[in-house]
C-alpha cells in the first residue's frame, strides 16, 4: 500500500515538474526589433613614420609621430525585445511570491508579461572613414584613408620619400 | 509533523521582511575603463549631455530628471565639476536606452506586469582632448509592489543615477 502511494506521488511530482518546464519554455514571445541607437566607439590610430613628421587626422593637426591618436565614430546598436514570464525573468521573486500566496500565484507567473531587452551591435558604422596624413618638410606627404570597424587599435607606419628637386 | 500556526506566521514574516529589504526588482550596473586610463586625485565629472535614444516620448521630462539626479548624486559624492580648468575633468555623455514609466496598480495585480524600467549608457570623456576613457551601463527595474511602489517612475531615476555615480566613484576615488 505504502509502495503504491510512493509510486503515485513520484508520478504526480514528475508530471508537475515536466508541465512546469514545458510552460516555462513556452511562455516567451519571439524577439522583435524596437529601433536602434548609436553608440560611440573609439579606435586608437598608432602612427609611426621615418623620419618624424606631423600627423593630420581629417585635416586637423594631431601631433608629431610616433603618435597614438583616438578617433571616435558611431556604431548602430539594434534594440530587440520579447515578452517572457516572470518565472523566467525573476525566478527568485516568483518563488517567494508563490510561497506567500500559498501557490495561487503559480499559474499566473507563467504569463509572458515582462519585457526583456537585448542590445545587438550591428556591423553598421557612421563617421568611421578617417583620412590620416603624414607630412614633413622636404618629404612627399603620405595619406591614407582608414575605415574603422570597432578595432581597439590600428597601426599605421610609413617611410616618407624625399622630395625630388 | 504539523507546523504550528505561529511558526507559519514567523516564517511568512521573515520572507516578507526579506522581500521588503531586498528591493523589488532587478539591479545591474557595470563599468569598463580604458586600460591606459589612470584616475588622478581631484578628478571631477560634468554631465555634458543627456539624450533620449528610445525613440519614444514620455509625459515626464526624463532628460531633465536624469540630468538633475546625476548632478545631485555627483555633488553628494564631491565629484561634480563646477567648470574651470579642463585638465582634471571628465565629461559624461548619457544615453537613455530604455525607459518605461510602469504602473503600480498593474504591479499590484500581477508582479512583472506594469514594470518600471530605466536603462542608461554613459560615456566618460576627458574634457581636455575628448578621449573616451570609459563607459558605464546601469539598469534597474521595479516589477513588484502595490501602493508603496507608486512614484517608481521618479525614484528609479534617482536610483540609477546613484548606481552610475557609484561606478564613477569606485574608479576615481579608490
Amino acid at each position: 500500500m505504502s509502495y503504491q502511494k510512493n509510486t503515485y506521488c513520484r508520478i504526480v511530482a514528475g508530471c508537475v515538474t515536466a508541465f512546469s518546464l514545458l510552460l516555462m519554455n513556452g511562455c516567451t514571445t519571439s524577439w522583435r526589433a524596437q529601433g536602434s541607437f548609436n553608440r560611440t566607439v573609439q579606435t586608437e590610430l598608432a602612427v609611426k613614420s621615418v623620419p618624424a613628421a606631423s600627423v593630420y587626422v581629417n585635416d586637423k593637426y594631431a601631433g608629431q609621430t610616433p603618435l597614438q591618436v583616438p578617433v571616435q565614430y558611431e556604431q548602430e546598436v539594434e534594440r530587440r525585445t520579447r515578452k517572457v514570464s516572470y518565472w523566467e525573468n525573476q525566478p527568485g521573486w516568483s518563488f517567494l511570491i508563490s510561497l506567500l500566496s500559498l501557490g495561487v500565484y503559480v499559474p499566473f507567473g507563467f504569463i509572458p508579461i515582462v519585457e526583456e531587452t537585448t542590445l545587438q551591435p550591428k556591423d553598421s558604422f557612421s563617421g568611421n572613414t578617417i583620412v590620416v596624413k603624414v607630412a614633413a618638410d622636404g618629404y612627399e606627404p603620405w595619406a591614407k584613408q582608414v575605415v574603422c570597424k570597432g578595432e581597439n587599435s590600428i597601426p599605421l607606419e610609413t617611410s616618407l620619400q624625399q622630395t625630388q628637386r | 509533523m504539523r507546523i504550528k500556526w505561529f511558526e507559519w506566521v514567523a516564517g511568512t514574516a521573515l520572507v516578507v521582511s526579506l522581500v521588503g529589504t531586498t528591493g523589488c526588482g532587478a539591479v545591474h550596473h557595470s563599468a569598463s575603463f580604458e586600460p591606459s586610463f589612470a584616475a588622478q586625485p581631484g578628478m571631477l565629472v560634468e554631465v555634458a549631455s543627456v539624450t533620449n535614444t528610445t525613440g519614444k516620448s514620455y509625459e515626464v521630462d526624463i532628460i531633465s530628471m536624469l540630468r538633475d539626479q546625476l548632478t545631485t548624486a555627483l555633488q553628494k559624492e564631491s565629484l561634480l565639476s563646477q567648470g574651470g580648468a579642463s585638465g582634471q575633468q571628465l565629461a559624461m555623455d548619457v544615453k537613455i536606452i530604455e525607459y518605461e514609466e510602469g504602473d503600480a496598480f498593474k504591479r499590484w495585480l500581477l508582479p512583472g506586469w506594469g514594470e518600471t524600467v530605466l536603462s542608461v549608457e554613459c560615456d566618460l570623456k576627458r574634457k581636455a582632448d575628448g578621449r573616451k576613457v570609459g563607459s558605464i551601463q546601469a539598469r534597474r527595474t521595479v516589477s513588484v509592489g502595490g501602493a508603496y511602489s507608486i512614484g517608481a517612475w521618479r525614484t528609479i531615476v534617482e536610483s540609477v543615477s546613484k548606481d552610475v555615480v557609484k561606478e564613477v566613484q569606485t574608479k576615481l576615488r579608490t
